[in-house]
């Protein structure tokens, strides 16, 4: 049966190069802190990634923080900075106060859930119906504690960008420091960490067709944070425990296809509008969710009014095409997903959503075979609604 | 996410059966409501005799709302309104092979469809001396006050003995109500 991924912002496959690389390297095993050539081999590979990496987001090398993955690289950031002065890591105790949004990753949202039960501030801005925050409402916020400000850059169910250098902009002028979660741009959009006043930076390896199990960090240099994982010198002491040396490598063989195909970005977002222009053209009853403009160009989630959304991709599913739903139904906690409450969304319509995200790999052939099946799979269930005859 | 549905379960979502309404139906009944997820209407046309000669439903939903839907319709095609008073969610779940644990509450909403159904066909006006409690256990409120009357007098005991609310939502909607029932034995 024919297979078309339109997931991509939950995970994406391993690009072929990727896969290459990690295959070829398989064999690399040396433990990169010791001292022979076969742990010099690992360290002189993780290195280059790291560089590689900082060189991407105009930073120092020795800036970059390798992690198991974006929750752990959330959970330290947001962890470390309030712990300081309290625990292992320099500074001076205080009580701090962090800002963050109601439409963040749960790695982010429960993290601060978890440090208000310790004592901690935690301020969370509204979105407006685009999924965008009032930089006034931010900067209303800050308070003479406040020691973070944690956007993420863009939302991972709606696509929607954060006005991130206008915040940076915010954070420097109050001295406070800014971390974005940056999973979903991170490789596919241009990023310099100077000049968007970014003090943290959160990605992670298999959002941008590289290994899962492995993300990274970046804390500029002057910038304290205590350590998640206590134990060895590994990762300037921040981070213990013998480097995913595969997982790296996977990363930056994935981070260097990005760079040397600077194309991918606009020919997918090319496929993404043909595929909405479609959609919203020929079904009627639709909603697009999420900023029309300041978007992920892979991106589009989309409410189909009167039918719900495990219902569209379970049937979607059966013809072998893969996306998600934001409905409470397909969630074991039978809850609606909370960045479409948050923008507004009445139940009904959050329950109908839709989201189809693509990626380097997607191609206009099999854009074509969804248009040619969607429309179809809308209508039948539309049939069985009690709602649709209504209207 | 829920990836379990059996075989049974997704050829009736993908091929339901008795999908429609019908004009002029001798009853209808519905439960649910959008914003829930779960909306069900069960059209009935019934002879004199008080046979089920057709039944058609609309149902807006998840994969499991369709397949219930599907299922009940059926069970009862055909039977006396006397049977197809008798159907329970748990027939329907057992038609069906099993649904996952989040889902039961498809088939308790399926049951209620009929009933409610044939309410309207009996002319019966209820004020709900039953009502399901925990949604997504399909625990009723007799059962509550049954395992309450042998000695569950805590929520925890309520929990062990009947499943109430150890569902998806973990209580977050019934708890409340079982308490309230509790108090009654709680004297």
């Amino acid at each position: 049966m024919r297979r078309v991924y339109l997931d991509n912002n939950a995970t994406t496959p391993l690009l072929p190069e990727v896969k290459q690389e990690v295959i070829e390297f398989l064999d690399i095993y040396g433990n990169a802190s010791s001292l022979h050539k076969f742990g010099k081999e690992s360290r002189l590979r993780i290195e280059k990634v790291r560089e590689k990496i900082s060189e991407y987001i105009g930073a120092k090398k020795n800036e970059i923080y390798f992690t198991s993955g974006a929750s752990e690289a959330n959970n330290l950031v947001l962890k470390g900075v309030s712990s300081c002065g309290k625990t292992c890591c320099p500074g001076k105790e205080s009580n701090p106060h962090i800002i963050t949004t109601v439409v963040e990753h749960p790695s982010v949202l429960n993290t601060c859930k978890c440090l208000e039960g310790l004592g901690v501030e935690v301020t969370y801005l509204k979105v407006d119906s685009d999924g965008r925050i009032s930089l006034e409402e931010l900067e209303k916020s800050i308070k003479t504690n406040t020691s973070l400000i944690s956007v993420m850059f863009a939302n991972n169910e709606i696509g929607t960008i954060q006005p991130i250098r206008e915040i940076g902009l915010i954070a420097k002028k109050h001295n406070i420091k800014f971390h974005t979660d940056a999973v979903q741009v991170f490789a596919k959009e241009n990023i310099n960490v100077d000049d968007l006043n970014i003090d943290f930076l959160t990605f992670s390896g298999h959002k941008f067709n590289a290994l899962k199990g492995v993300g990274g960090l970046y804390i500029r240099s002057k910038n304290h944070v205590c350590p998640l994982i206590h134990g060895g010198h590994q990762e300037g002491m921040l981070r213990a425990g013998t480097e995913n040396t595969i997982g790296i490598i996977s990363m930056g063989k994935a981070l260097e296809y990005y760079m040397e195909h600077p194309e991918t970005e606009d020919k997918i977002l090319k496929m993404r509008n043909d595929l909405e222009n479609y959609i919203l053209q020929n079904i009627s009853d639709t909603k697009l969710n999420g900023h029309k403009e300041y978007r992920l160009k892979n991106t589009v989630n989309i409410s189909f009014r009167f039918i719900e959304g495990e219902s569209i991709l379970l049937m979607l599913d059966h013809l072998g095409i893969a996306v998600s739903t934001g409905s409470a139904c397909s969630s074991d906690s039978l809850e609606p997903s909370h960045v479409l409450k948050e923008i507004g969304l009445d139940d009904d319509m959050a329950h109908s959503s839709v989201r189809i995200s693509l990626g380097p790999l997607t191609t206009q052939e099999e854009i074509d075979y969804v248009k040619n099946n969607i429309k179809n799979v809308i209508d039948r269930l539309r049939s069985l609604s009690p709602l649709y005859n209504e209207a | 996410m829920n990836t379990d549905y059996n075989e049974k379960v997704m050829d009736h979502f993908m091929n339901p059966k008795n999908a429609g309404e019908i004009k002029n139906a001798s009853a209808v009944g519905e439960v649910g409501n959008a914003a829930c997820g779960d909306m069900m209407r069960i059209y009935l046309d019934i002879d004199e005799k008080g046979f089920i000669k057709d039944v058609k439903f609309k149902t807006f939903g998840c994969g499991a709302a369709i397949a219930t839907s599907s299922i009940a319709t059926e069970l009862i095609k055909g039977k006396h309104i006397s049977e197809a008073r008798k159907l329970t969610n748990k027939a329907i779940v057992e038609a069906l092979g099993g649904l996952p644990k989040q889902k039961i509450h498809c088939s308790v909403l399926a049951a209620d469809a009929i009933n409610k159904a044939l309410d309207d066909y009996e002319g019966i006006v209820r004020t709900d001396e039953n009502p399901i409690i925990c949604s997504c256990m399909g625990i009723d409120k007799k059962t509550i006050e049954e395992a309450a009357e042998h000695g569950a007098f805590s929520y925890e005991s309520i929990q062990e003995k009947t499943g109430a609310g150890t569902g998806a939502c973990k209580g977050e909607r019934c708890k409340e109500k079982i308490l309230d029932i509790l108090d009654k034995y709680n004297c």
